[in-house]
């Protein structure tokens, strides 16, 4: 029947997973008992990095000073380690290469000036792009070496000649921005004579005859005019930002009482589109200095009438200097008009004359900067300046992690095992390149790391980038710990499918994630709306894999089953349909169930089922992934005290719950009768609460199944107590019998430490040229072994839920009384949940229906073209937005959440720090991410 | 309701707010602050905190008024982007805060041009919190005529009303037959630090009015508390200071002139005000105060006044005690979740840390001996309560 190929592809995953777990959980065993003796064994442990994080060491780096920066140079190159800050009660300032460090800096503030400058020229930058980064690296390295030995000091060069041009193209901005304010200034004036003028012929027209008297010395001043006869006129003239316009004519009506006019007229400038360059408009614009924008103002003119006339021109003279008004002397006939018109012509002209002769020479200074100075780089000389300082910086950075001593640098760092020859490696050419100077060592100084609450480091590519990250969200995982991203590959998008199940959806988001993988470099280059998906094509290409899957195992195309091998059920006559005797349908569900009438309660049986078989299996994957961390840790307590007794727990109830499913599938009910088919829940109701008595056997008479129910509901509820009490008495007894734990595990870890470290460096000794350094552990780093020891065992203790400080029996009864409260009800409850599968796996199918039958199906039966029209696209609008938008974000979520919360509760714990390797492609994007 | 209401409106300004307490300096800072040797490195530990780039492109050497003067002009560019985003009548009430600066930059000002500074330098040197586009024109002030430095300059700007009544109340001690003359002479006497405590009299009097109206039942809550005990703090200094002060305690200014310049709110009026008029002695302002405990530890502790020649330059002065008292009531207020008191705590307490930088940093420029006692007079926001 269709059931068997669910079997089988239920098996397949079901298998694929525990094959996983199982194998690596032995080999991890084995892994133990070898990786001490040989070195085959050690190739074992690098290969095995895809269940956990990568095996680490604890190393020990001596630099000699002379050679420091060489060395960290080629570090950050190769970018394998991670350096432990050695000084970390110091403040930044107080290190050894602080001083490098500031003058870094202050090359990055000087770049940055120099860079807003050359925005504000809109002289062209070659950005640079994080791909293009590893180049770069390259192209400095070898512009360095064709500096010979002097290459150190590029920095000092960088520095002396960054300062003098700086300050040159400093003097002719500020030269420019001079010409700029004159050029503004003529024009206002310019602008002030154009609008007063014809003012004044008015004036003139009306008779009140005026006349030029008492003239003050200096030309700043108004010029006032008297009325022959009358009351005294006087006028004032200038401009003012149009923003304070309103502002300044209040304020003038209330210092002189209302007895002035003021009049403003606006300043009209041409409309400027932002990107064309100020020379184009810079002749009839007025322009401020800093931003280069054009700044509206006013021209404005003052009507007094001079009786009190110092008083009041005293007073506005005071007003326009505090709102930075500017005034201008105004002739008083048209001859002088006439003049100074000439006059500001002139003085406009050589101020332009002055601006673009300016401008070319700091166009030709930015150029330098602007093109690019490295042999075969692409980008502008000071993004290539800005990288390398950024790199300068790092490099002392990191120098600054590490203790100084009289003549050589001391560190320690964490690195991956397998990295470690290439360390060695890179330490061996330098010896050999710089033959004058003293190379680094580089050796094991712990390799019993486990204490020392190591970083973890995992690596991904970018088919494995997304799922990674779905784990990382929840937590980044504990050193040695299981990372539970290697089976949320597979578990996840399958899940998924099972949810969004649909042959034309699935197909749809399939399609989409193939052509994503074929054009991603093509969609890169684009830079268009599609570039974000790029990241999680591979998540979405199975996503839409299981989907299109799941959809052939449901049988349902956007609510139309197809009827690919012909059904089993042939018509009876009237509207009964018959089973043919033998007949399976091949693959997925039989078409005729989409329009049998008890449709629902079929499909919706099957689903149900299929749901908690799935969810049992991951939750059991879940479990045994939990003993193959307690045996990685060689933590026999929680193997024992909670992995069996919950395998147990977990097994007897629904494990056994998913055998009964299966049996029910597999048996021919027909034969027994229909009415004597045992429904799952009864059964199991009266497993629970009757004591394991049979009313409807699932096989045979039910003797068998009812000795087999007692049995299981007996150790179900061994188990529960068994979780429960084990664990807190015999943490109990470990403690009182040896007193306090604190101090016999560190003894421990003093007592092995040191053997250990010699096994390990031992081992090395083979491997490296570098054996003759003697360990001889410095007090400082003792100090800090234990102190991170300590840490990273009250990381370990909160993470397993007992402290191995001092011991609270009260506290470690409430912890694993919680902890069996959660598994106990968590195994009922988080059953339930996955039950989600099946809601959602409907909710999509029902929308679907709704969709084609409202929209499409009606029309259709209608007959009507344009009706077929509409229909479809509100189908197709739909379908888009809603199932295949939204619901592919809720299925998302769903399988996000049974991840997190059903399979990782079971054995993840993720209280671990990401591998962050010094290196200088990072930083340097780092850097450049930060700039934006 | 107003609880679950508050986010409607408010949320986001909170939030902001909210998210600004981690700009505030943590001891380990001020310890590190204490540490530098000098300014340079006073700069380079400052870099590391929330006013990083603020100093970046400066000199090394810089004086502490320009110190001053930028950490002032970041809380006000900060506060000028929270108040961007608060409506009604959240935006008032930030407002209002602010009134209070822009009295201190106009006394500030008035004073200057009464000792002949030259303005520019006054017109720099204000507090950036309290700016208004008018202050400018404050130069048009002419020989201590405050009506018409009102009535062109002030009559619009948020300090407006307080100096219209301040002036109603001057005016209103004439008689009728007054000259122009008689006015003139009365400016010209007229103290601007008077002026100053007359103004922000008025303003905590009016904030009180306006946060007992139209703030919410929590923020009112908040707020009101928090100002009475403000009132109180300056009912108390103004006592204080006018302890031994001759013009100041005889009977007849006792009753008028300390009546003019107590706030009327606070826990002490007027319950206390006829125990506090009479007060002439140190021993009579705690008598006065006694049924508030508060008040009374902080009192406890502080010098005589009327032995000022004997005060110990190292020993707390009320000031200090009542900093650090309201420092730790602001802490608290910062705390309390869906209220406005939030932004006011913000700007007091962010006043405080200025005060402490402030201070360090005149500590380290004259290289005072590490072990002199003024290093500790900080007061760290947030660091007990």
């Amino acid at each position: 029947s269709e059931m068997c190929i669910i079997v089988s592809f239920f098996f397949s995953s079901r298998r694929r997973h525990t094959r996983c777990s199982g194998v690596s959980w032995a080999r991890d065993v084995y892994k133990r008992q070898v990786s001490t003796q040989s070195t085959w064994g050690k190739l074992s442990v690098i290969k095995m990095s895809l269940l956990r994080s990568q095996p680490m060491k604890y190393y020990k780096l001596v630099l000699p000073r002379e050679s420091a920066w060489t060395i960290m140079n080629k570090l950050g190159e190769i970018s394998c380690l991670q350096l432990v800050d050695m000084n970390e009660g110091e403040s930044t300032f107080q290190r050894k290469y602080a001083n490098y460090i500031k003058r870094c800096e202050e090359l990055e503030v000087r770049f940055k000036q120099v860079e807003q400058e050359l925005k504000k020229f809109k002289v062209p930058i070659n950005q640079p792009e994080p791909e293009d980064l590893p180049e770069f690296l390259h192209n400095l390295r070898s512009f360095l070496q064709t500096r010979g030995s002097s290459h150190q000091n590029f920095l000092e060069e960088v520095e002396s000649e960054s300062t003098e041009r700086w300050n040159k193209i400093n003097e002719q901005v500020r030269g420019y921005d001079d010409a700029i304010r004159q050029h503004n200034e003529w024009l206002e004036y310019k602008h002030v004579l154009g609008k007063t003028r014809g003012l004044f012929d008015a004036l003139s027209k009306e008779h009140v005859q005026v006349s030029n008297v008492a003239e003050p010395a200096s030309a700043d001043l108004p010029i006032d005019y008297v009325a022959a006869g009358g009351p005294r006129v006087c006028f004032l003239a200038g401009t003012i930002p149009k923003e304070d316009s309103l502002r300044f004519k209040r304020m003038i009506f209330r210092v002189t009482r209302g007895n002035t006019w003021t009049t403003l007229y606006d300043i009209e400038q041409p409309a400027i589109n932002p990107d064309q360059d100020e020379d184009e408009y810079l002749e009839d614009t007025i322009l401020d200095p800093a931003s280069r924008k054009p700044v509206f103002k006013c021209v404005f003119l003052i009507v007094y009438r001079g009786g009190s006339y110092d008083v009041l021109k005293g007073r506005l003279i005071k007003i326009c200097e505090s709102f930075n008004a500017k005034q201008f002397p105004v002739p008083e006939n048209e001859d002088d008009y006439k003049e100074k018109d000439r006059h500001i012509e002139g003085q406009l002209v050589s101020r332009r004359e002055l601006l673009r002769e300016t401008r070319t020479t700091i166009d030709y200074m930015l150029d330098y900067y602007s093109r690019s100075r490295f042999p075969r780089d692409r980008m502008s000389y000071i993004e290539e300046l800005r990288l390398f300082v950024a790199k300068e910086k790092e490099i002392y950075h990191h120098l600054n992690l590490l203790r100084s001593y009289e003549t050589y640098l001391e560190g320690f760092c964490w690195a991956p095992i397998e990295e470690e020859s290439r360390i060695t490696d890179c330490l061996f050419e330098i010896g050999n390149e710089h033959p004058t100077i003293a190379s680094g060592k580089f050796v094991v100084e712990d390799s019993q790391v486990e204490n020392l609450d190591p970083p973890s480091s995992i690596k991904t590519n970018e088919f494995s980038w997304p799922f990674q990250e779905i784990v990382n969200t929840y937590g980044f995982p504990r050193y040695g710990e299981v990372n539970p991203g290697l089976f949320t590959i597979i578990t996840f998008p399958f899940l998924f499918g099972v949810m969004f199940g649909d042959i034309g959806h699935g197909g749809i988001l399939f399609l989409f994630a193939i052509w994503l993988c074929l054009k991603a470099d093509d969609i890169k280059a684009g830079k268009g709306a599609l570039v974000p998906f790029l990241s999680v094509r591979y998540l979405l290409l199975l996503m839409g894999f299981f989907a299109f899957y799941c959809g052939f195992i449901y049988n349902d195309f956007m609510a139309i089953p197809w009827n690919l091998f012909g059904s089993c059920y042939i018509k009876k006559g009237g509207r009964e349909l018959e089973r043919e005797p033998d007949c399976t349908y091949p693959f997925g569900l039989d078409p005729r169930w989409h329009v049998a009438a008890n449709e629902l309660n079929f499909v919706n049986s099957f689903k149900m089922k299929l749901a908690i078989v799935l969810g049992v299996s991951h939750m059991l994957l879940g479990i045994f992934l939990k003993a193959v961390n307690s045996v990685h840790f060689s933590n026999m307590i929680d193997l024992f005290c909670e992995f069996v007794p919950q395998l147990t727990f977990m097994i007897c109830t629904f494990g056994y719950m998913v055998a009964a499913i299966f049996i029910k599938w597999a048996t021919d009910w027909s034969a027994v009768g229909l009415g004597n088919a045992p429904s799952i829940i009864t059964t199991f109701i009266d497993m629970f609460f009757n004591g394991g008595r049979v009313t409807k056997p699932l096989w045979g008479d039910g003797s068998s199944q009812e000795v087999i129910q007692r049995t299981f509901l007996f150790l179900a509820v061994i188990s529960v107590p068994w979780m429960l009490i084990p664990k807190p008495l015999i943490l109990w007894m470990q403690h009182s019998g040896d007193g306090p734990v604190k101090l016999k595990k560190e003894k421990d870890d003093h007592d092995k430490r040191p053997l250990l470290a010699g096994g390990g460096h031992d081992s090395d000794e083979e491997g490296n040229g570098l054996s003759k350094i003697e360990l001889q552990p410095s007090p400082t780093h003792e100090k800090q072994l234990s102190s991170d020891s300590s840490k990273s065992s009250k990381v370990k203790g909160h993470g397993h839920g007992h402290g191995h400080g001092e011991f609270d029996l009260g506290e470690v009864c409430v912890h694993s009384l919680i902890e069996t409260i959660e598994f106990v009800l968590g195994s009922v409850s988080h059953t339930a949940s996955y039950l989600r599968l099946w809601a959602l796996s409907l909710a999509h199918a029902e929308l679907s229906k709704v969709f084609f039958e409202k929209a499409l199906a009606d029309s259709i039966e209608e007959g009507s073209f344009i009706g077929v029209l509409i229909g479809f696209m509100m189908f197709a609008n739909l379908t888009l937005g809603v199932l295949l938008s939204m619901d592919v974000m809720e299925c998302f979520l769903h399988a996000l959440r049974l991840h997190w919360i059903e399979f990782q509760s079971k054995f993840y714990k993720g209280t671990g720090h990401p591998f962050k390797p010094f290196s200088f492609v990072s930083s340097l994007a780092d850097s450049l991410k930060k700039r934006l | 309701m107003d609880l679950a209401f508050y986010n409607v409106d408010n949320g986001y300004a909170e939030a902001i707010c909210r998210g600004l307490r981690a700009s505030f300096l943590r001891p380990e800072k001020y310890e590190a602050l204490k540490a530098s040797s000098s300014l340079a490195d006073f700069k380079t530990v400052l870099e590391e905190t929330d006013y990083g780039s603020l100093f970046i492109s400066e000199n090394p050497t810089l004086p502490v008024s320009v110190i001053r003067q930028k950490l002032k002009k970041k809380l006000a560019d900060e506060f000028t982007y929270l108040a961007g985003q608060t409506v009604q009548p959240l935006y008032r009430f930030l407002q209002l805060m602010q009134s209070r600066y822009m009295i201190d930059n106009v006394v500030n000002i008035i004073e200057g041009i009464k000792n002949k500074v030259d303005i520019d330098i006054l017109i720099a040197n204000t507090d950036p919190l309290g700016y208004f586009p008018e202050i400018k024109s404050l130069r048009l002030l002419e020989a201590d005529d405050y009506s018409s430095l009102y009535s062109s300059v002030l009559i619009d700007t948020p300090v407006g009303p307080y100096f219209m009544k301040f002036l109603e109340d001057v005016l209103e001690a004439l008689n009728e037959n007054i000259t122009i003359h008689d006015i003139q002479s009365l400016f010209k006497d007229i103290k601007p630090e008077f002026i100053r405590t007359s103004l922000k009299k008025m303003w905590l009097e009016d904030f009180y009015t306006f946060c007992e109206n139209e703030l919410d039942d929590n923020s009112k809550q908040v707020m009101l508390d928090l100002l009475k005990f403000e009132a109180d703090c300056k009912t108390i200094q103004v006592i204080y200071n006018s302890i031994g002060n001759k013009e100041l305690s005889s009977a007849a200014s006792r009753s008028s002139t300390r009546k003019h310049l107590c706030p009327s709110l606070g826990h002490l009026y007027p319950d206390c005000e006829r125990e506090l008029t009479n007060v002439t002695s140190l021993e009579g302002l705690r008598e006065a105060v006694k049924y508030f405990s508060q008040y009374r530890d902080m009192l406890r502790d502080v010098p005589d006044p009327q032995r000022r020649d004997e005060f110990n330059v190292d020993a707390k002065s009320l000031d200090d005690i009542m900093y650090e008292e309201e420092s730790k009531m602001y802490s608290l207020a910062f705390d309390l979740q869906n209220q406005s008191g939030i932004f006011y705590a913000y700007l007091k307490l962010k006043e405080q840390e200025i005060r402490n930088i402030v201070w360090l940093a005149e500590m380290v420029s004259r290289k005072l001996p590490k072990t002199s006692k003024a290093w500790s007079k900080i007061i760290i926001p947030f660091a007990r309560y």
